[in-house]
């Protein structure tokens, strides 16, 4: 009697462990915060991203965010959102991808090409929305991450 | 019987519509501005959809300040005491700060005379009259320190006497300087956990102070009116009777180097008489009796008078000539 009950409880711990897995996200995702500051290597001025601490408003704060993919298994229809962070405006024609497509957001919920977003005015006007006025962008990759692929996307935004 | 004077007025209605210099200060001192990206994907069938980590960045205090000043040139008479510089400190960093309030009119350089600051020689514009008035609390370094959060302003007034012996057209400079408590320095200069909530504090591109002076200008300018009068009677004669004319003449003249600001010339209308409609004129043109766009007004209470407004009057405008008549009663 004993035994089998031994049996049984490793048998569900197996499948909590195996439930845990396969939840774990496959895709992990890192965000940091980097400043671009002017240093001097070798005798010659360069620019070097440094980890952003503290900032002032106007200061450019460049966001990366990487994506690996920590599975077996390849992922297909990746796709990395981020709304622009609250007290920042976003840095007209900024955001880059390596194979992926760039996509807007006015509210976070819908996401169109940057020449198709519109803002309508109380009388019903529209006009082509400013880039200062994104508040969200997307990157949607055109192909599967393989097993241990990683990719970054990354833009700046101004601190207001 | 004649009034002739000047007024600062001018110069507070220009205070009180330009708009104030201050600039936004942008997100505040101590703000933790925080980021977390989204990741969605397919393994298989199944969509997932996971977030990152929470990467954030902590906005600083800037130390910003600066002054402006209501008149730049404030015309004074040689001796006059308890003379008004009206200065506005708006903080422009976006934190709350405390400022050092100084005044300086001896050395400031570029001017011909050394006003003498009145002691205490900063106060607070605590009536918000917009001048120096009876009410207004003296500044007391360190004791009532102006306080102010981002893009807050105060109004100070720097009070100085003018030397007897100065002369027409000369001109004397007080200055006024507000530093952040926190700290001055060039532009980037940090300072440590000094900002507020013990964030860093950095200083701004006014590098945490301002400095601005104001300028006194000699100016003697006087004011003579000379009045005159003739009366007509109904009988074609000059007998001052119930019902005869009087026709007034009032000849208002500047002389000195200054300028005599918002000049305004009233005169009331003399007892047992009544005030003539429409006959009010200067320099010979017809003024009507209303308060509107002309410089003349009659005005019926309390007392009957006129009033016209002569504008800024200097020793080159020439005699301004008021006429006006009553009858007798």
């Amino acid at each position: 009697m004993n035994g089998k009950k031994t049996v049984v409880a490793a048998l569900l711990l197996t499948l909590t462990a195996g439930a845990y897995a396969a939840d774990k996200a496959c895709v992990e995702l890192k965000t940091s915060a980097e400043t671009e500051r002017e240093v001097v290597e070798q005798g010659q001025k360069v620019k070097r991203l440094m980890p952003a601490g503290k900032v002032l408003p106007g200061d450019e704060v460049v966001w990366t965010i990487t994506a690996t993919n920590v599975c077996k298994t390849p992922t297909d229809n990746v796709a990395i959102a981020n709304p622009v962070p609250e007290h920042m405006t976003y840095v007209s024609g900024s955001a880059i991808g390596s194979g992926a497509d760039v996509a807007y957001s006015l509210d976070g919920k819908e996401f169109k090409d940057a020449g198709d977003l519109a803002i309508r005015a109380a009388d019903g006007t529209s006009r082509a929305a400013r880039a200062d006025e994104y508040r969200a962008i997307r990157w949607t990759y055109k192909s599967a991450f393989a097993p241990g692929a990683t990719a970054f996307v990354r833009y700046r935004a101004l601190v207001n | 019987m004649v009034k002739a004077h000047w007024l600062s007025s001018l110069a507070v209605v220009a205070v009180l519509g330009a708009p104030l210099a201050s600039q936004a200060a942008g997100t505040a001192a101590g703000t933790n501005i925080q980021n977390t990206a989204q990741v969605s994907y397919t393994v298989g069938s199944s969509t997932v959809t996971t977030s990152s980590n929470t990467s954030s960045v902590t906005v600083a205090e800037i130390l910003d300040a600066v002054l402006t000043i209501a008149a730049p040139t404030v015309t004074v008479a040689p001796g006059a005491t308890g003379e008004e510089l009206v200065f506005t400190l708006t903080n422009t960093g976006n934190g709350t700060e405390t400022f050092n309030l100084t005044a300086l009119s001896a050395g400031v350089v570029g001017d011909d005379f050394d006003p003498t600051l009145a002691t205490p020689a900063i106060y607070f514009d605590t009536d918000n009259s917009g001048d120096f008035s009876g009410g207004d609390v003296a500044f007391n370094p360190g004791v009532n320190n102006p306080v102010l959060a981002a893009n807050a302003s105060v109004r100070l007034i720097v009070v100085n006497n003018i030397p007897a012996g100065v002369l027409n057209g000369n001109r004397g400079r007080s200055q006024l300087t507000a530093a952040a408590a926190t700290g001055t320095g060039a532009p980037g200069t940090p300072f440590v956990g000094a900002g507020d909530g013990g964030v860093d504090a950095v200083a701004g591109t006014t590098g945490g102070d301002a400095q601005l002076f104001g300028e006194y200008l000699v100016a003697d300018v006087q004011l003579t009116a000379v009045k005159s009068q003739t009366v007509v009677d109904q009988f074609g004669g000059a007998r001052p009777l119930p019902g005869a004319r009087i026709n007034y003449q009032v000849v208002v003249t500047a002389s000195g180097s200054g300028n005599a600001n918002a000049a305004a010339f009233s005169d009331l209308v003399p007892t047992n008489t009544t005030y003539v409609a429409g006959s009010l004129r200067l320099n010979g043109a017809a003024l009507s009796d209303g308060a509107d766009a002309d410089a003349g007004t009659f005005v019926s209470a309390p007392a009957p008078q006129v009033r016209v407004t002569l504008g800024n009057l200097t020793g080159g405008s020439g005699p301004q000539t008021i006429e006006f008549a009553v009858t007798i009663n």
